[in-house]
């Protein structure tokens, strides 16, 4: 495989998402619906009052309305083929939707730099306290 | 505002983000064709953009270290 190839398999490389013994591929969306994702992080954080179980419960329809063609469109451009059965397709998506939709905020990750930015600041603030003067002084 | 409008305003601020960054882009990088720039993911989009903003904040901070050297 020459470096090209490589470096085109690697640029907006899909992700797993496990269905018991099986996996099926989820792909980054594509610059073209970065205002349908905008638009679902918008309803996203107007939505979650919590991670987890609390999660589930805040989700409404205009949501699902815009991530439902979102996850369609992670999967198709994971595999060509599943848009050939589009009622399968939908169906899938309905049944699995609760899974399928954190796996699109992860994979579309905004700031994943910035994130990591923060952690290593808290780390080193967390060390600085740690050996702050006032422990020294004990 | 009637559904119609908001729909058409919407489409417009759609249109205006996507070309904005795209403009970012080509502003760095050099020629992008709309197709190509379409295609990307955007996990990549975003990473550039936050490279190119840390960029600008660092020539920022350089211009501003050589301007007060000169006062």
């Amino acid at each position: 495989m020459n470096t090209i190839e490589l470096m085109k398999r690697h640029l907006g490389q899909s992700v797993k998402v496990k269905f018991g013994d099986d996996e099926l591929d989820m792909a980054p969306l594509k610059s073209e619906d970065i205002p349908e994702l905008m638009e679902f992080y918008g309803e996203l954080s107007k939505a979650s009052d919590g991670d987890g179980e609390d999660f589930k419960v805040v989700l409404n329809k205009k949501m699902s309305n815009i991530a439902i063609p979102l996850i369609k469109k992670s999967l198709i451009y994971a595999d060509k083929s599943v848009g050939e059965d589009v009622k399968t397709l939908d169906e899938f998506i309905a049944s699995n939707f609760l899974k399928l939709m954190p796996q699109l905020s992860k994979i579309n990750a905004f700031s994943g730099d910035r994130e990591m930015i923060k952690q290593e600041k808290m780390e080193k603030i967390k060390k600085r306290i740690n050996e702050s003067p006032r422990d020294s002084k004990k | 505002m009637n559904p119609l409008e908001i729909q058409k305003s919407k489409r417009n601020d759609d249109e205006n983000l996507l070309s904005l960054i795209h403009h970012k882009l080509m502003s760095t990088y050099g020629w992008i064709s709309l197709g190509e720039f379409k295609a990307l993911p955007i996990p990549t989009v975003m990473n550039l953009l936050e490279h190119i903003n840390k960029d600008g904040v660092k020539e920022k901070k350089a211009y501003e270290d050589i301007r007060k050297k000169r006062k």
